[in-house]
């Protein structure tokens, strides 16, 4: 065995060994595909060149110079892959016009009867591997100098190249020059190239097949639906809202992706999103981590994500670690990004805006930008109770969150109507105590007023909402006001069919507060005995089964009046159902409570 | 040895440096000959290439230019005691108000210096990360990492950042680890 055999024979092992790294490390279905793809041409290339050396055969020598052919466009193919993703593979014309001229040149050598040896002295050849690697050398150098979160893996793709080059055409004329011509045929340095070529895609390497994902069956109904294919902004105190968002867009069957930093908090929010694919974003690396100052890594899992789930819901929860840990340019192309990334593939994405300074936010909203303006739910929450039960109400709402198990600051829009009974049965029975019947009702009419107050504001939001959602284009020049807040800005059908189930929600909660209101914690019971003798229940009322049941709950009431042999007493309740019956067929009218 | 003979050394070692570089460059055209049958401009332009190259490692190895990346971007102020939890590694992270720009980045080399004294820099550290976190969610972890005990040392520590304090007061934490090359010692 001379030396060249044994070194191409190390070579050869080398580039197996890669080969099977590369299989048993990467994810990613397409990359793995080519890069496996490309290792096979170079381990057939190399093997052959040692058994056509071995056995003097010709038939191996031609398969040497067909996978030397088609190595490079393989290269151009998969560094365009690795760069545009889908929306490149998606159009099979370009790889296919890229991979053609290796045919054509494979049977022209074939008809001509070329060498492996002399394959580099045909200008045909030469001018197409200049072709295939100019293509990759331009794709990975712009990338390289121009993008500031791919910066790492356009460099690492400019050194596999070069190293290519520099061990295949040029290594070719040096080997010619230093008069060692047995070593013309295999590259050499191939092992070393596909080594820094794995690093370049494991760097990238998070593949959604890898991560948990799967559609649910459509179960509750979004108070706020962010438009599709469209980047929100939602600009809110604490993170409650997008987290909100995202969890009723789950709920509505949409496969989510969340980019989450650790801590309790988030811990309690994986819990409540166990079917979305979950990404954390830490200090260090791991299988389902990536770390805050890896922009690049986070572009590829959420652009990987969003191109296997088209019309899916990223939640970019740690986005404040991204902007702490990283250049404001480096963030706004990541934002960038994604802005375009939601056009393509109809994805929302949603980007909280909590935590950040206001020079931050000013900084990546751009005009025509969609953001999302909530509430301090909190605040609003106590200035209405204070109006009407002045210093108890702090203590009230503290009690009530302490009830749920959560804190005041993660109130939430969708717990007012639960916060509006509970209010409701917590001031009766405190009225109870009080043991004046002049008091007693007194205080009855504060807490239904109370909770009629914060009813209307848990419902004025939605009507702000669709009256937001229903604004005109934005025409004007000045920056801010070309800002669009367009939270709900979903196709009409839809809108109505969802505002109507909306409407629906509230009238039963409006229902379930007049029944407490007048028969106190009983009123539950006496709702469900009620509802029972018209064969329904809360999930399957409507509409036209309020009328009924008016008429049912006022007989109740006087059914009361009549087991109570006292007349004033019979005819307060008399004129209590009465008042009943009118306020249960008002929310026919209202949607909500009257 | 004086820092005359470290300077003379240093010089040697770059000389040898350019004499090796040189010794490629002529050894290149030597070997290279066969390439001028190729034609002039091919050997302008192939040739051209190879001379940049060199000169642009020539230029590399004669700036001198440091190539340690241990070299401090910025500098964060602490307290005395401050200083002494992290020198015994009792404190791992410091809290400040958000900034826009900061000079550093996780991974970065900062100086340790004693606030309000002048620029001598008493201990190196290594950025770790950085994170935003509101007051209310600081961990028990957070606050070891911070080298105090209870949410109220916390909140004199935001007193004395900020000079009020509310519910929604939020922190930057900048986490970082002890390099163990002392300065100033």
């Amino acid at each position: 065995m001379t030396p060249e055999f044994i070194l191409v024979l190390v070579i050869s092992v080398l580039t197996l060994a890669v080969l099977v790294a590369g299989i048993l490390f990467l994810n990613r279905g397409r990359m793995k595909t080519l890069f496996v793809a490309l290792h096979i041409l170079f381990l057939v290339a190399n093997t052959s060149w040692l058994m056509g050396r071995h056995f003097q055969q010709n038939g191996l020598d031609f398969l040497t110079l067909s996978s030397t052919v088609m190595v490079f466009p393989v290269i151009a193919i998969l560094t365009l892959a690795f760069f545009h993703g889908r929306s490149f593979t998606r159009r099979i014309y370009l790889p296919i016009m890229i991979f053609l001229p290796s045919l054509g040149i494979v049977y022209v050598s074939f008809v001509e009867k070329w060498t492996s040896s002399d394959l580099y002295d045909h200008s045909v050849f030469v001018y197409y591997i200049v072709f295939c690697l100019a293509i990759s050398l331009a794709e990975s150098t712009a990338v390289w100098l121009r993008s500031s979160i791919l910066r790492k893996e356009g460099y690492l793709l400019v050194l596999t190249l070069m190293i290519l080059l520099a061990t295949g055409p040029t290594y070719y004329q040096e080997l010619r020059i230093l008069n060692a011509d047995d070593f013309i045929g295999p590259n050499l340095g191939f092992p070393l190239s596909g080594g820094v070529m794995l690093m370049a895609l494991l760097r990238t390497d998070y593949s959604p097949v890898g991560l948990k994902t799967k559609r649910r069956t459509q179960r509750d109904i979004s108070r706020f639906c962010p438009e599709p294919g469209r980047l929100h902004f939602v600009s809110e105190a604490r993170p409650k809202y997008s987290r909100s968002i995202f969890a009723d867009e789950l709920d509505n069957g949409k496969p989510g992706l969340v980019l989450i930093s650790s801590g309790r908090r988030e811990s309690a929010f994986k819990s409540r999103i166990g079917n979305a694919a979950i990404m954390k974003v830490s200090f260090t690396n791991g299988k389902d981590s990536i770390r805050a100052w890896d922009l690049g890594r986070v572009h590829y899992c959420i652009r990987d994500f969003a191109a296997a789930h088209r019309n899916s819901v990223v939640l970019v929860d740690a986005f404040p670690a991204l902007v702490c840990n990283n250049d404001m340019s480096s963030v706004r192309e990541l934002v960038s990004s994604m802005r375009s990334l939601a056009k393509r593939t109809d994805c929302t994405f949603l980007v909280p805006l909590s935590l950040l300074t206001r020079t931050e936010s000013s900084q990546l909203i751009r005009p025509g930008d969609s953001v999302m303006e909530f509430p301090d739910i909190e605040i609003e929450v106590l200035e209405r109770l204070e109006a009407h039960i002045g210093n108890l109400s702090r203590h009230l709402l503290r009690k009530y969150c302490k009830s749920r198990g959560i804190m005041i600051k993660d109130l939430l829009l969708e717990d007012v109507p639960d916060l509006a009974v509970w209010i409701t049965s917590t001031l009766d029975t405190l009225g109870v105590y009080a043991g004046d019947g002049a008091m007693l009702r007194n205080w009855k009419n504060e807490s239904y007023s109370t909770s009629l107050d914060l009813m209307r504001f848990y419902n004025s939001d939605i009507e702000e909402a669709q009256r937001l959602s229903t604004a005109p284009p934005v025409t004007t020049e000045s920056l801010l006001s070309q800002v669009v807040y367009a939270g709900i800005a979903v196709p009409p059908s839809t809108r109505n069919a969802r505002a109507n189930k909306r409407s629906e929600k509230a009238m039963k909660e409006g229902l379930l507060l007049v029944f407490l209101k007048h028969f106190g914690e009983a009123g539950r019971f006496v709702l469900a005995r009620e509802l029972g003798k018209l064969d329904k229940n809360l999930d399957n009322l409507t509409k036209a089964d309020l009328i009924p049941l008016a008429d049912r709950a006022q007989e109740a009431m006087m059914e009361f009046g009549e087991i109570v042999d006292i007349d004033h007493i019979r005819t307060d309740m008399k004129s209590k159902g009465y008042r009943m019956r009118d306020e249960i067929v008002g929310l026919v009218s209202d949607g909500g409570v009257a | 040895m004086t820092l005359r003979w470290k300077r003379l050394g240093l010089f040697l070692l770059r000389a040898l440096i350019l004499f090796a570089l040189s010794a490629i460059l002529v050894g290149g055209f030597w070997f290279h000959a066969e390439f001028y049958r190729f034609g002039l401009p091919i050997l302008m332009i192939a040739g051209a290439v190879t001379v940049i190259m060199m000169v642009l490692a020539f230029r590399f190895v004669i700036s001198g230019r440091n190539l340690s990346f241990s070299r401090p971007k910025g500098s964060l102020e602490f307290e005395l005691d401050e200083l002494e939890r992290v020198r015994h590694g009792l404190k791992k992270s410091t809290l400040r108000k958000p900034q826009g720009e900061r000079t550093f980045r996780p991974g970065s080399v900062v100086s340790a210096r004693l606030r309000g004294a002048d620029d001598t820099e008493v201990l190196r550290l290594r950025i770790v990360g950085i994170d935003r976190k509101y007051l209310a969610d600081f961990e028990k972890g957070d606050l070891q990492a911070l080298g105090i005990g209870s949410e109220r040392e916390l909140s004199e520590m935001w007193w004395k950042l900020d000079g009020r304090l509310d519910e929604r007061a939020y922190g930057e934490l900048i986490i970082f680890e002890r390099l163990e090359k002392e300065r100033g010692r």
